[in-house]
């Protein structure tokens, strides 16, 4: 499967985009600003993002900070949007309400409970009438998902938006996915000849289920607990600008038993 | 796109566990629908339940699997010798080139339900209920890659009432960039309170069973299923005679739950579909409709359909036999669909006396028998999530 990196997106804590984000992997900066705010990504109408949830406005700012790079109209692209959790503050919201004396949900609740919400959400504010895909992998999310995105784009030769978030795990849920923070990443994958600048591939090879540990220290914190920070391994190691590759091949896994191989051509 | 081979199949709804008794409910049109009896839910509206699942619960269960979903997913894979020829691909293949992609949309919801329910006083999981593989989305595709013993690649997809239609796609793809050897491909998705007080609150359970494109449809009966199929690559001799032929994906880019007005998001996946599979609208023998009984959908469905079909294709709704799936829908309604290609039984619409004159093409009430060549099914979810899928007969 040949592809190409065009356009990164990122949002956490310390990190407002590829630029940012690739200061803090590379521990060239520390962190100016600790506190994890909240995008507020145009995209959405005003009176729209104010009734989204915290999940959509991730999803949408990185997908927007992606196809911006890649110089890629959204509506151009297909869509793979992943999140190991789901919104968990509305899975949380809606059990404890169902099980109540007063079970009536909120229908906009009810809506933005769906797994394809953040996806739903970019579509329709950008105009993207193509497939748009929600998927889910546990601890292998973002690497599953990215295959799949890459898959994609390869069998059907269009760009294919990959984008993943996950927020904040809250406590009733800590034993599964102990996450402390938000944060959310965006890729924009373009088909390939094999041939031209930047030109990537990838294949599954055997595996043993363990994730590549993160150079950069300052991130490592995030890298432990959020599920879809987990392509940081990967992110960490592509150089250049648009389109960006690799020095040397990566490996991440997408299940126990098999890693997704990623490698310049 | 290269066809795959369909070669083996399941299905587990409120009208037959399995597809002997499945048949015979259709054939014989007996609903699997019933007044709503689900535990702590008082609400009034009819539901399409799978029986035995606490049974299963208790006895075939795990406790770190316990959930309805998974005793859901654990009873369809027992059904139509479907775990053997799984047995099959892997030993002919190995393991880890069998692919493992579910749909569902509530996931194993219902135990998360459970857990908040029997929760201490502080609000948190008892002991039990802390099960690290349960209470997510990727639950169903943890727990048939586990029941299935595959190795392969496997992911969970969640689009909302389009999920289990989906998963053929991707299978598809993987075949096609030789990721696998074959896929498990399927739906789980099981009634819980999240779903049915989340569809009172939107107003659209209805108070009878529902009833597709009538006149007097006043919205959707709840159900629940799981259902599998078996993807390979054509290969010479097999004997199977399903192909998945084409698929198409869209999205409406119109709202959250509201289906766009011209059905265009659906004219576009239908399309795509036939173009996918090389096939004329007039060579569809029969269309499983999504046709939900809303009264949004089932408009605009009909809309869509006329844009693109001339009148004359057969083309009904099997919700008044099994309710709405859900993120099971979409693998309910495929199976359904092929099966004809096998039995040639193409069910009507069960339910429908009076097709409401806004309707832009006409839907079939009775059942037909006869050969049946080519068949297509829909399935569209919250988001304007679109998926129509086409399977054929023969090489």
């Amino acid at each position: 499967m040949n592809f190409t990196f065009a356009g990164i997106g990122a949002w956490g804590r310390g990190f407002q985009d590829w630029q940012s984000l690739h200061a803090l992997l590379s521990g060239r900066s520390q962190p100016e600003n600790l506190e994890f705010l909240p995008p507020k990504p145009a995209s959405i109408p005003a009176r729209e993002r104010r009734r989204a949830p915290l999940s959509v406005k991730l999803a949408v700012e990185v997908a927007g900070q992606a196809c911006e790079m890649a110089d890629v109209a959204p509506s151009e692209t297909a869509c793979v949007f992943a999140s190991a959790m789901g919104d968990m503050d509305i899975t949380e919201y809606m059990c404890r309400t169902v099980v109540s004396e007063l079970p009536a949900v909120s229908p906009t609740k009810f809506h933005n409970s769906v797994h394809n919400a953040p996806v739903a959400y970019w579509s329709i504010s950008s105009g993207i009438s193509l497939s748009s895909n929600a998927v889910a992998a546990g601890h292998y999310s973002a690497s599953a998902s990215l295959m799949e995105a890459i898959n994609q784009c390869s069998v059907e030769g269009r760009p294919v938006l990959w984008a993943a978030q996950d927020i904040a795990t809250p406590a009733c849920f800590r034993f599964m996915f102990d996450s402390d923070q938000p944060c959310a990443f965006a890729l924009l994958i373009l088909p390939s000849d094999g041939k031209g600048e930047g030109s990537l591939s990838a294949s599954l090879v055997a595996g043993d289920g363990n994730w590549p540990g993160l150079s950069g220290s300052l991130l490592r914190p995030l890298y432990e607990g959020n599920p879809s920070s987990r392509i940081l391994s990967c992110l960490e190691k592509l150089t250049g600008d648009s389109p960006f590759t690799f020095p040397e091949a990566m490996h991440m896994p997408v299940n126990e038993h098999l890693d997704l191989r990623l490698e310049a051509k | 796109m290269p066809a795959c081979l369909v070669s083996a199949y399941t299905l587990t709804c409120a009208a037959g566990t399995g597809l002997t008794v499945l048949r015979k409910s259709l054939r014989e049109r007996r609903s699997g629908l019933r007044p709503n009896d689900f535990p702590h839910c008082s609400l009034d509206t009819w539901i399409g339940r799978v029986p035995g699942l606490d049974e299963i619960r208790v006895r075939e269960l795990e406790p770190l699997w316990n959930s309805r979903n998974n005793a859901l997913a654990a009873l369809g894979l027992a059904q139509d010798g479907f775990l053997e020829a799984i047995r099959v691909a892997c030993e002919r293949y190995g393991a880890t080139r069998v692919g493992c992609i579910i749909g569902t949309s509530t996931s194993s919801i219902g135990r998360t339900e459970e857990g908040f329910q029997d929760s201490g006083d502080d609000g948190s999981f008892r002991p039990e209920y802390r099960q690290e593989a349960v209470h997510h989305p990727h639950s169903p595709g943890l727990f048939v890659a586990r029941e299935c013993g595959l190795k392969g690649p496997s992911l969970t997809l969640s689009t909302a009432c389009a999920s289990s239609a989906r998963v053929f796609s991707s299978a598809q793809r993987w075949l096609q960039a030789d990721m696998a050897d074959a896929v498990v491909v399927g739906g789980v998705d099981s009634l819980c309170l999240t779903v049915l007080y989340g569809f009172d609150s939107l107003e659209l359970n209805s108070s009878q069973p529902c009833r597709p494109f009538d006149v007097n449809r006043n919205g959707l009966s709840l159900g629940e299923a799981a259902g599998f199929a078996l993807i390979e690559r054509a290969w010479e001799g097999s004997d199977s005679a399903i192909r998945f032929a084409g698929y198409g994906e869209s999205s409406d880019a119109f709202h959250m739950s509201q289906p766009h007005p011209q059905g265009e998001g659906a004219r576009v996946s239908m399309v795509s579909a036939l173009r996918r599979a090389g096939l004329q609208p007039q060579e569809v023998d029969y269309i499983n409709l999504h046709g939900t009984a809303t009264r949004a959908n089932d408009l605009t469905e009909a809309l869509a359909l006329s844009r693109v079909f001339e009148e004359g294709v057969f083309a009904a709704s099997s919700k008044g036999w099994t309710g709405h799936a859900l993120g099971a829908a979409g693998i309910v309604e495929a199976v359904i669909a092929m099966d004809a290609l096998t039995t040639g039984l193409m069910p009507g619409t069960l339910n429908l006396s009076d097709q409401d004159p806004e309707m832009a093409y006409h839907i079939c009430r009775n059942n037909e028998e006869r050969s049946v060549q080519a068949v297509l099914s829909n399935s569209f979810g919250f988001g304007g999530n679109n998926c129509s899928l086409v399977f054929r007969s023969g090489s």
